[in-house]
């Protein structure tokens, strides 16, 4: 194995609920919740869940785009939560983000050139006309025209904004990127030509991702290792080909159960799970999942599981492992 | 039904044109895209006509004007209008279409700087607001709340007689007393623009704080701050022509377009010699009625959803 390119130790994030007169914390909302894994070098790990379990929030606070709660990460040698200010600088010019939604990400006031090329003006690398052209080569890195840099957002499609979007995240030239549901607005013909894309640049760059998506099929395509979030929580990860053949935690094959398969004759047992996602305000006692789960045992109702090792870096967070 | 007619074929021939336009140019900022639409409104334009002219006359006063500006000749006073003294003579026999003139100056440029006033500390004071928000929101929110709650044009009579008056005086007064709205409209865009991606896009790339709001933030929320300020100005020209009217704002001999109509408290003047309150009044009434024009005309070319 390489070696880890980001490593995540226990990262918390709570969002506070205010309430009363005097505004005082009345709860939190554990958006994140207590997350450690760690991502190699020039490989693909494929975020999933349902909307609201964490995943973006998760993705942003590895990047401090939110101030974490607790925990630690680690980029290369870097503590990431303890750098200074003028460091963390420094070490964004390594680490950028995708958005989901073209149409907020980018600045309408400013041309496709002043977007895509303000993160070299802002790091002192290039200006001017060097600037011009680097971000002209970039442009067409990313299926765009050169003569698109003095366009505006508003003149382009959906799919072209997020190749603007994905040109602005590789300027500084990074290693690893944070792809926050970069395909879920787009239309499926689209989203098929940005992955490729993202997989081109991985290979041209050496570009570490870390996708989020709730895609599974997408996320099976892309990625190299898979890691199932519910409820702030990994609850299951592993090698995409072990995850997908052999699921273990009962959320994940509920949610593979879902995924359509392209066989008329194929008779999936499709697991149907009952109720809401419990609110991560308020989650429920012992096992997250465990009032939604067919499984579930007196045990699971009072202690919370750890993340376990079943074999070959293939981690669950179930007490009913060995009877799955 | 004719005029209906002649309407439609103008409107029809007016599209073409943008149509034209936008051919001939192929890259469409957001600003061609604003004035392409201040341009098909027909009243803003005239408005924005008329405010020219008046700057330019203001502008140009010491050339066009046919007397020195305080020049008394006290044989000649109280003249109504003549093809010698065209708007006639004051008290003091001094030609009123000169000091209409010079008045444009003081009153216009009076409004221009108490709106710009205005809005540079409704700007800092909003950016702050929304920008940091917690404490210091709270904070300028409620000197905001403090400062809109005293009524307005009592506070600025009280303040010119303590201040006493003066042209700077006045400006002053009405820049202190008019920002609350555009601070006010510069935190909502900034509460609503903080969420944008594009802000986290900045900060991930590495973007200052003061770089996120110059070149992200600000040019975002400008437009009802430019809405406003044009309003506001028209309430400066006349705030300013009811203080130098009461005495309390521009001083003689400097001629504003208020004190010019001092006179005009007497009956007799009021009644008798109309040629002294009615040129200053009708210019007072041409360029708040202009500017606001201008200013409806940019609300609609800056924010098309505020239509209607």
């Amino acid at each position: 194995m390489t070696e880890p390119i980001v490593k995540l130790e226990n990262v918390k994030k709570y969002f506070p609920i205010r309430g009363g007169v005097f505004s005082r914390v009345v709860g939190n909302i554990k958006a994140v919740d207590d997350i450690s894994f760690s991502i190699q070098k020039g490989e693909t790990l494929g975020l999933v869940g349902e909307s609201g379990c964490g995943k973006s929030t998760l993705g942003r606070t590895i990047l401090k785009l939110l101030d974490p709660t607790a925990g630690k990460v680690f980029y290369k040698d870097f503590d990431i939560f303890a750098t200074q200010k003028e460091e963390l600088r420094n070490l964004r010019r390594e680490m950028q983000i995708i958005f989901q939604d073209p149409y907020s990400s980018l600045n309408p006031r400013l041309n496709v050139g002043e977007i895509v090329g303000e993160c070299l003006e802002i790091h002192g690398i290039a200006y001017g006309r060097e600037k011009q052209e680097k971000v002209e080569s970039m442009l067409e890195v990313c299926g765009l025209a050169p003569h698109h840099r003095r366009r505006y957002p508003h003149e382009f499609s959906g799919g072209q904004r997020q190749r603007i979007g994905i040109a602005r995240a590789l300027t500084l030239n990074p290693d690893f990127i944070v792809a926050d549901e970069p395909i879920s607005s787009l239309d499926v013909s689209i989203q098929a030509q940005i992955v490729n894309l993202m997989e081109e640049l991985q290979e041209k760059f050496g570009l570490t991702y870390l996708f989020i998506s709730h895609d599974l099929s997408m996320v099976r395509h892309i990625s190299d290792h898979v890691a199932v979030m519910y409820l702030g929580k990994i609850v299951e990860i592993s090698g995409k080909k072990e995850l997908y053949q052999n699921p273990l935690h009962p959320y994940t094959q509920a949610l593979l159960s879902a995924v359509p398969v392209m066989d008329p004759d194929h008779k999936s047992k499709r697991i149907i799970l009952r109720g809401d996602v419990p609110s991560p305000a308020n989650p429920p006692q012992g096992c997250n999942f465990n009032p939604r789960c067919i499984y579930a045992e007196e045990h699971c109702r009072n202690e919370e599981p750890e993340l376990r090792d079943v074999g070959s870096g293939h981690q669950v967070s179930c007490h009913l492992v060995e009877k799955m | 039904m004719m005029r209906r007619i002649i309407a439609k074929l103008l409107k029809s021939s007016a599209s073409d044109n943008s149509l034209n336009g936008a051919k001939n140019d192929d890259i469409v900022s957001p600003g061609k895209i604003i004035w392409k639409r201040f341009r098909r409104n027909r009243i803003a334009i005239v408005g924005s006509v008329v405010l020219l002219v008046l700057i330019v006359l203001a502008i140009l006063a010491p050339v066009i004007a046919p007397y020195e500006r305080d020049a008394i000749e006290l044989a000649r006073r109280e003249q109504a209008p003549s093809s010698e003294h065209l708007f006639g003579t004051d008290r003091q026999g001094r030609d009123l279409f000169t000091r209409v003139l010079y008045g444009g100056r003081i009153s216009l440029s009076v409004g221009l700087v108490a709106s710009s006033l205005q809005m540079v500390i409704g700007v800092i004071l909003g950016c702050l607001a929304g920008y940091y928000g917690k404490w210091i929101d709270t904070i300028i929110m409620r000197i905001t709340d403090m400062v809109i709650a005293f009524p307005f044009l009592a506070l600025a009579i009280t303040a010119a007689a303590i201040l006493g008056p003066s042209i700077y005086n006045t400006m002053l007064i009405i820049g202190l007393l008019t920002w609350t709205e555009t601070c006010r409209l510069v935190r909502g865009q900034f509460l609503s623009i903080k969420q944008m991606e594009y802000i986290e896009a900045a900060k991930a790339t590495g973007a200052s704080e003061f770089r996120i709001v110059w070149r992200h933030m600000l040019p975002n929320a400008w437009a009802p701050v430019l809405i406003s300020a044009t309003l506001i100005m028209a309430t400066a020209i006349l705030v300013e022509a009811a203080l130098s009217y009461l005495g309390l704002g521009v001083q003689a001999p400097i001629p504003s377009w208020g004190n010019i109509l001092e006179p005009a408290r007497s009956m007799v003047v009021l009644m008798n010699m109309w040629w002294l309150w009615l040129p200053p009044g009708f210019l007072i009434f041409i360029s708040v009625l202009s500017i606001n024009l201008v200013g409806d005309g940019l609300r609609d070319a800056l924010d098309p959803r505020l239509k209607n």
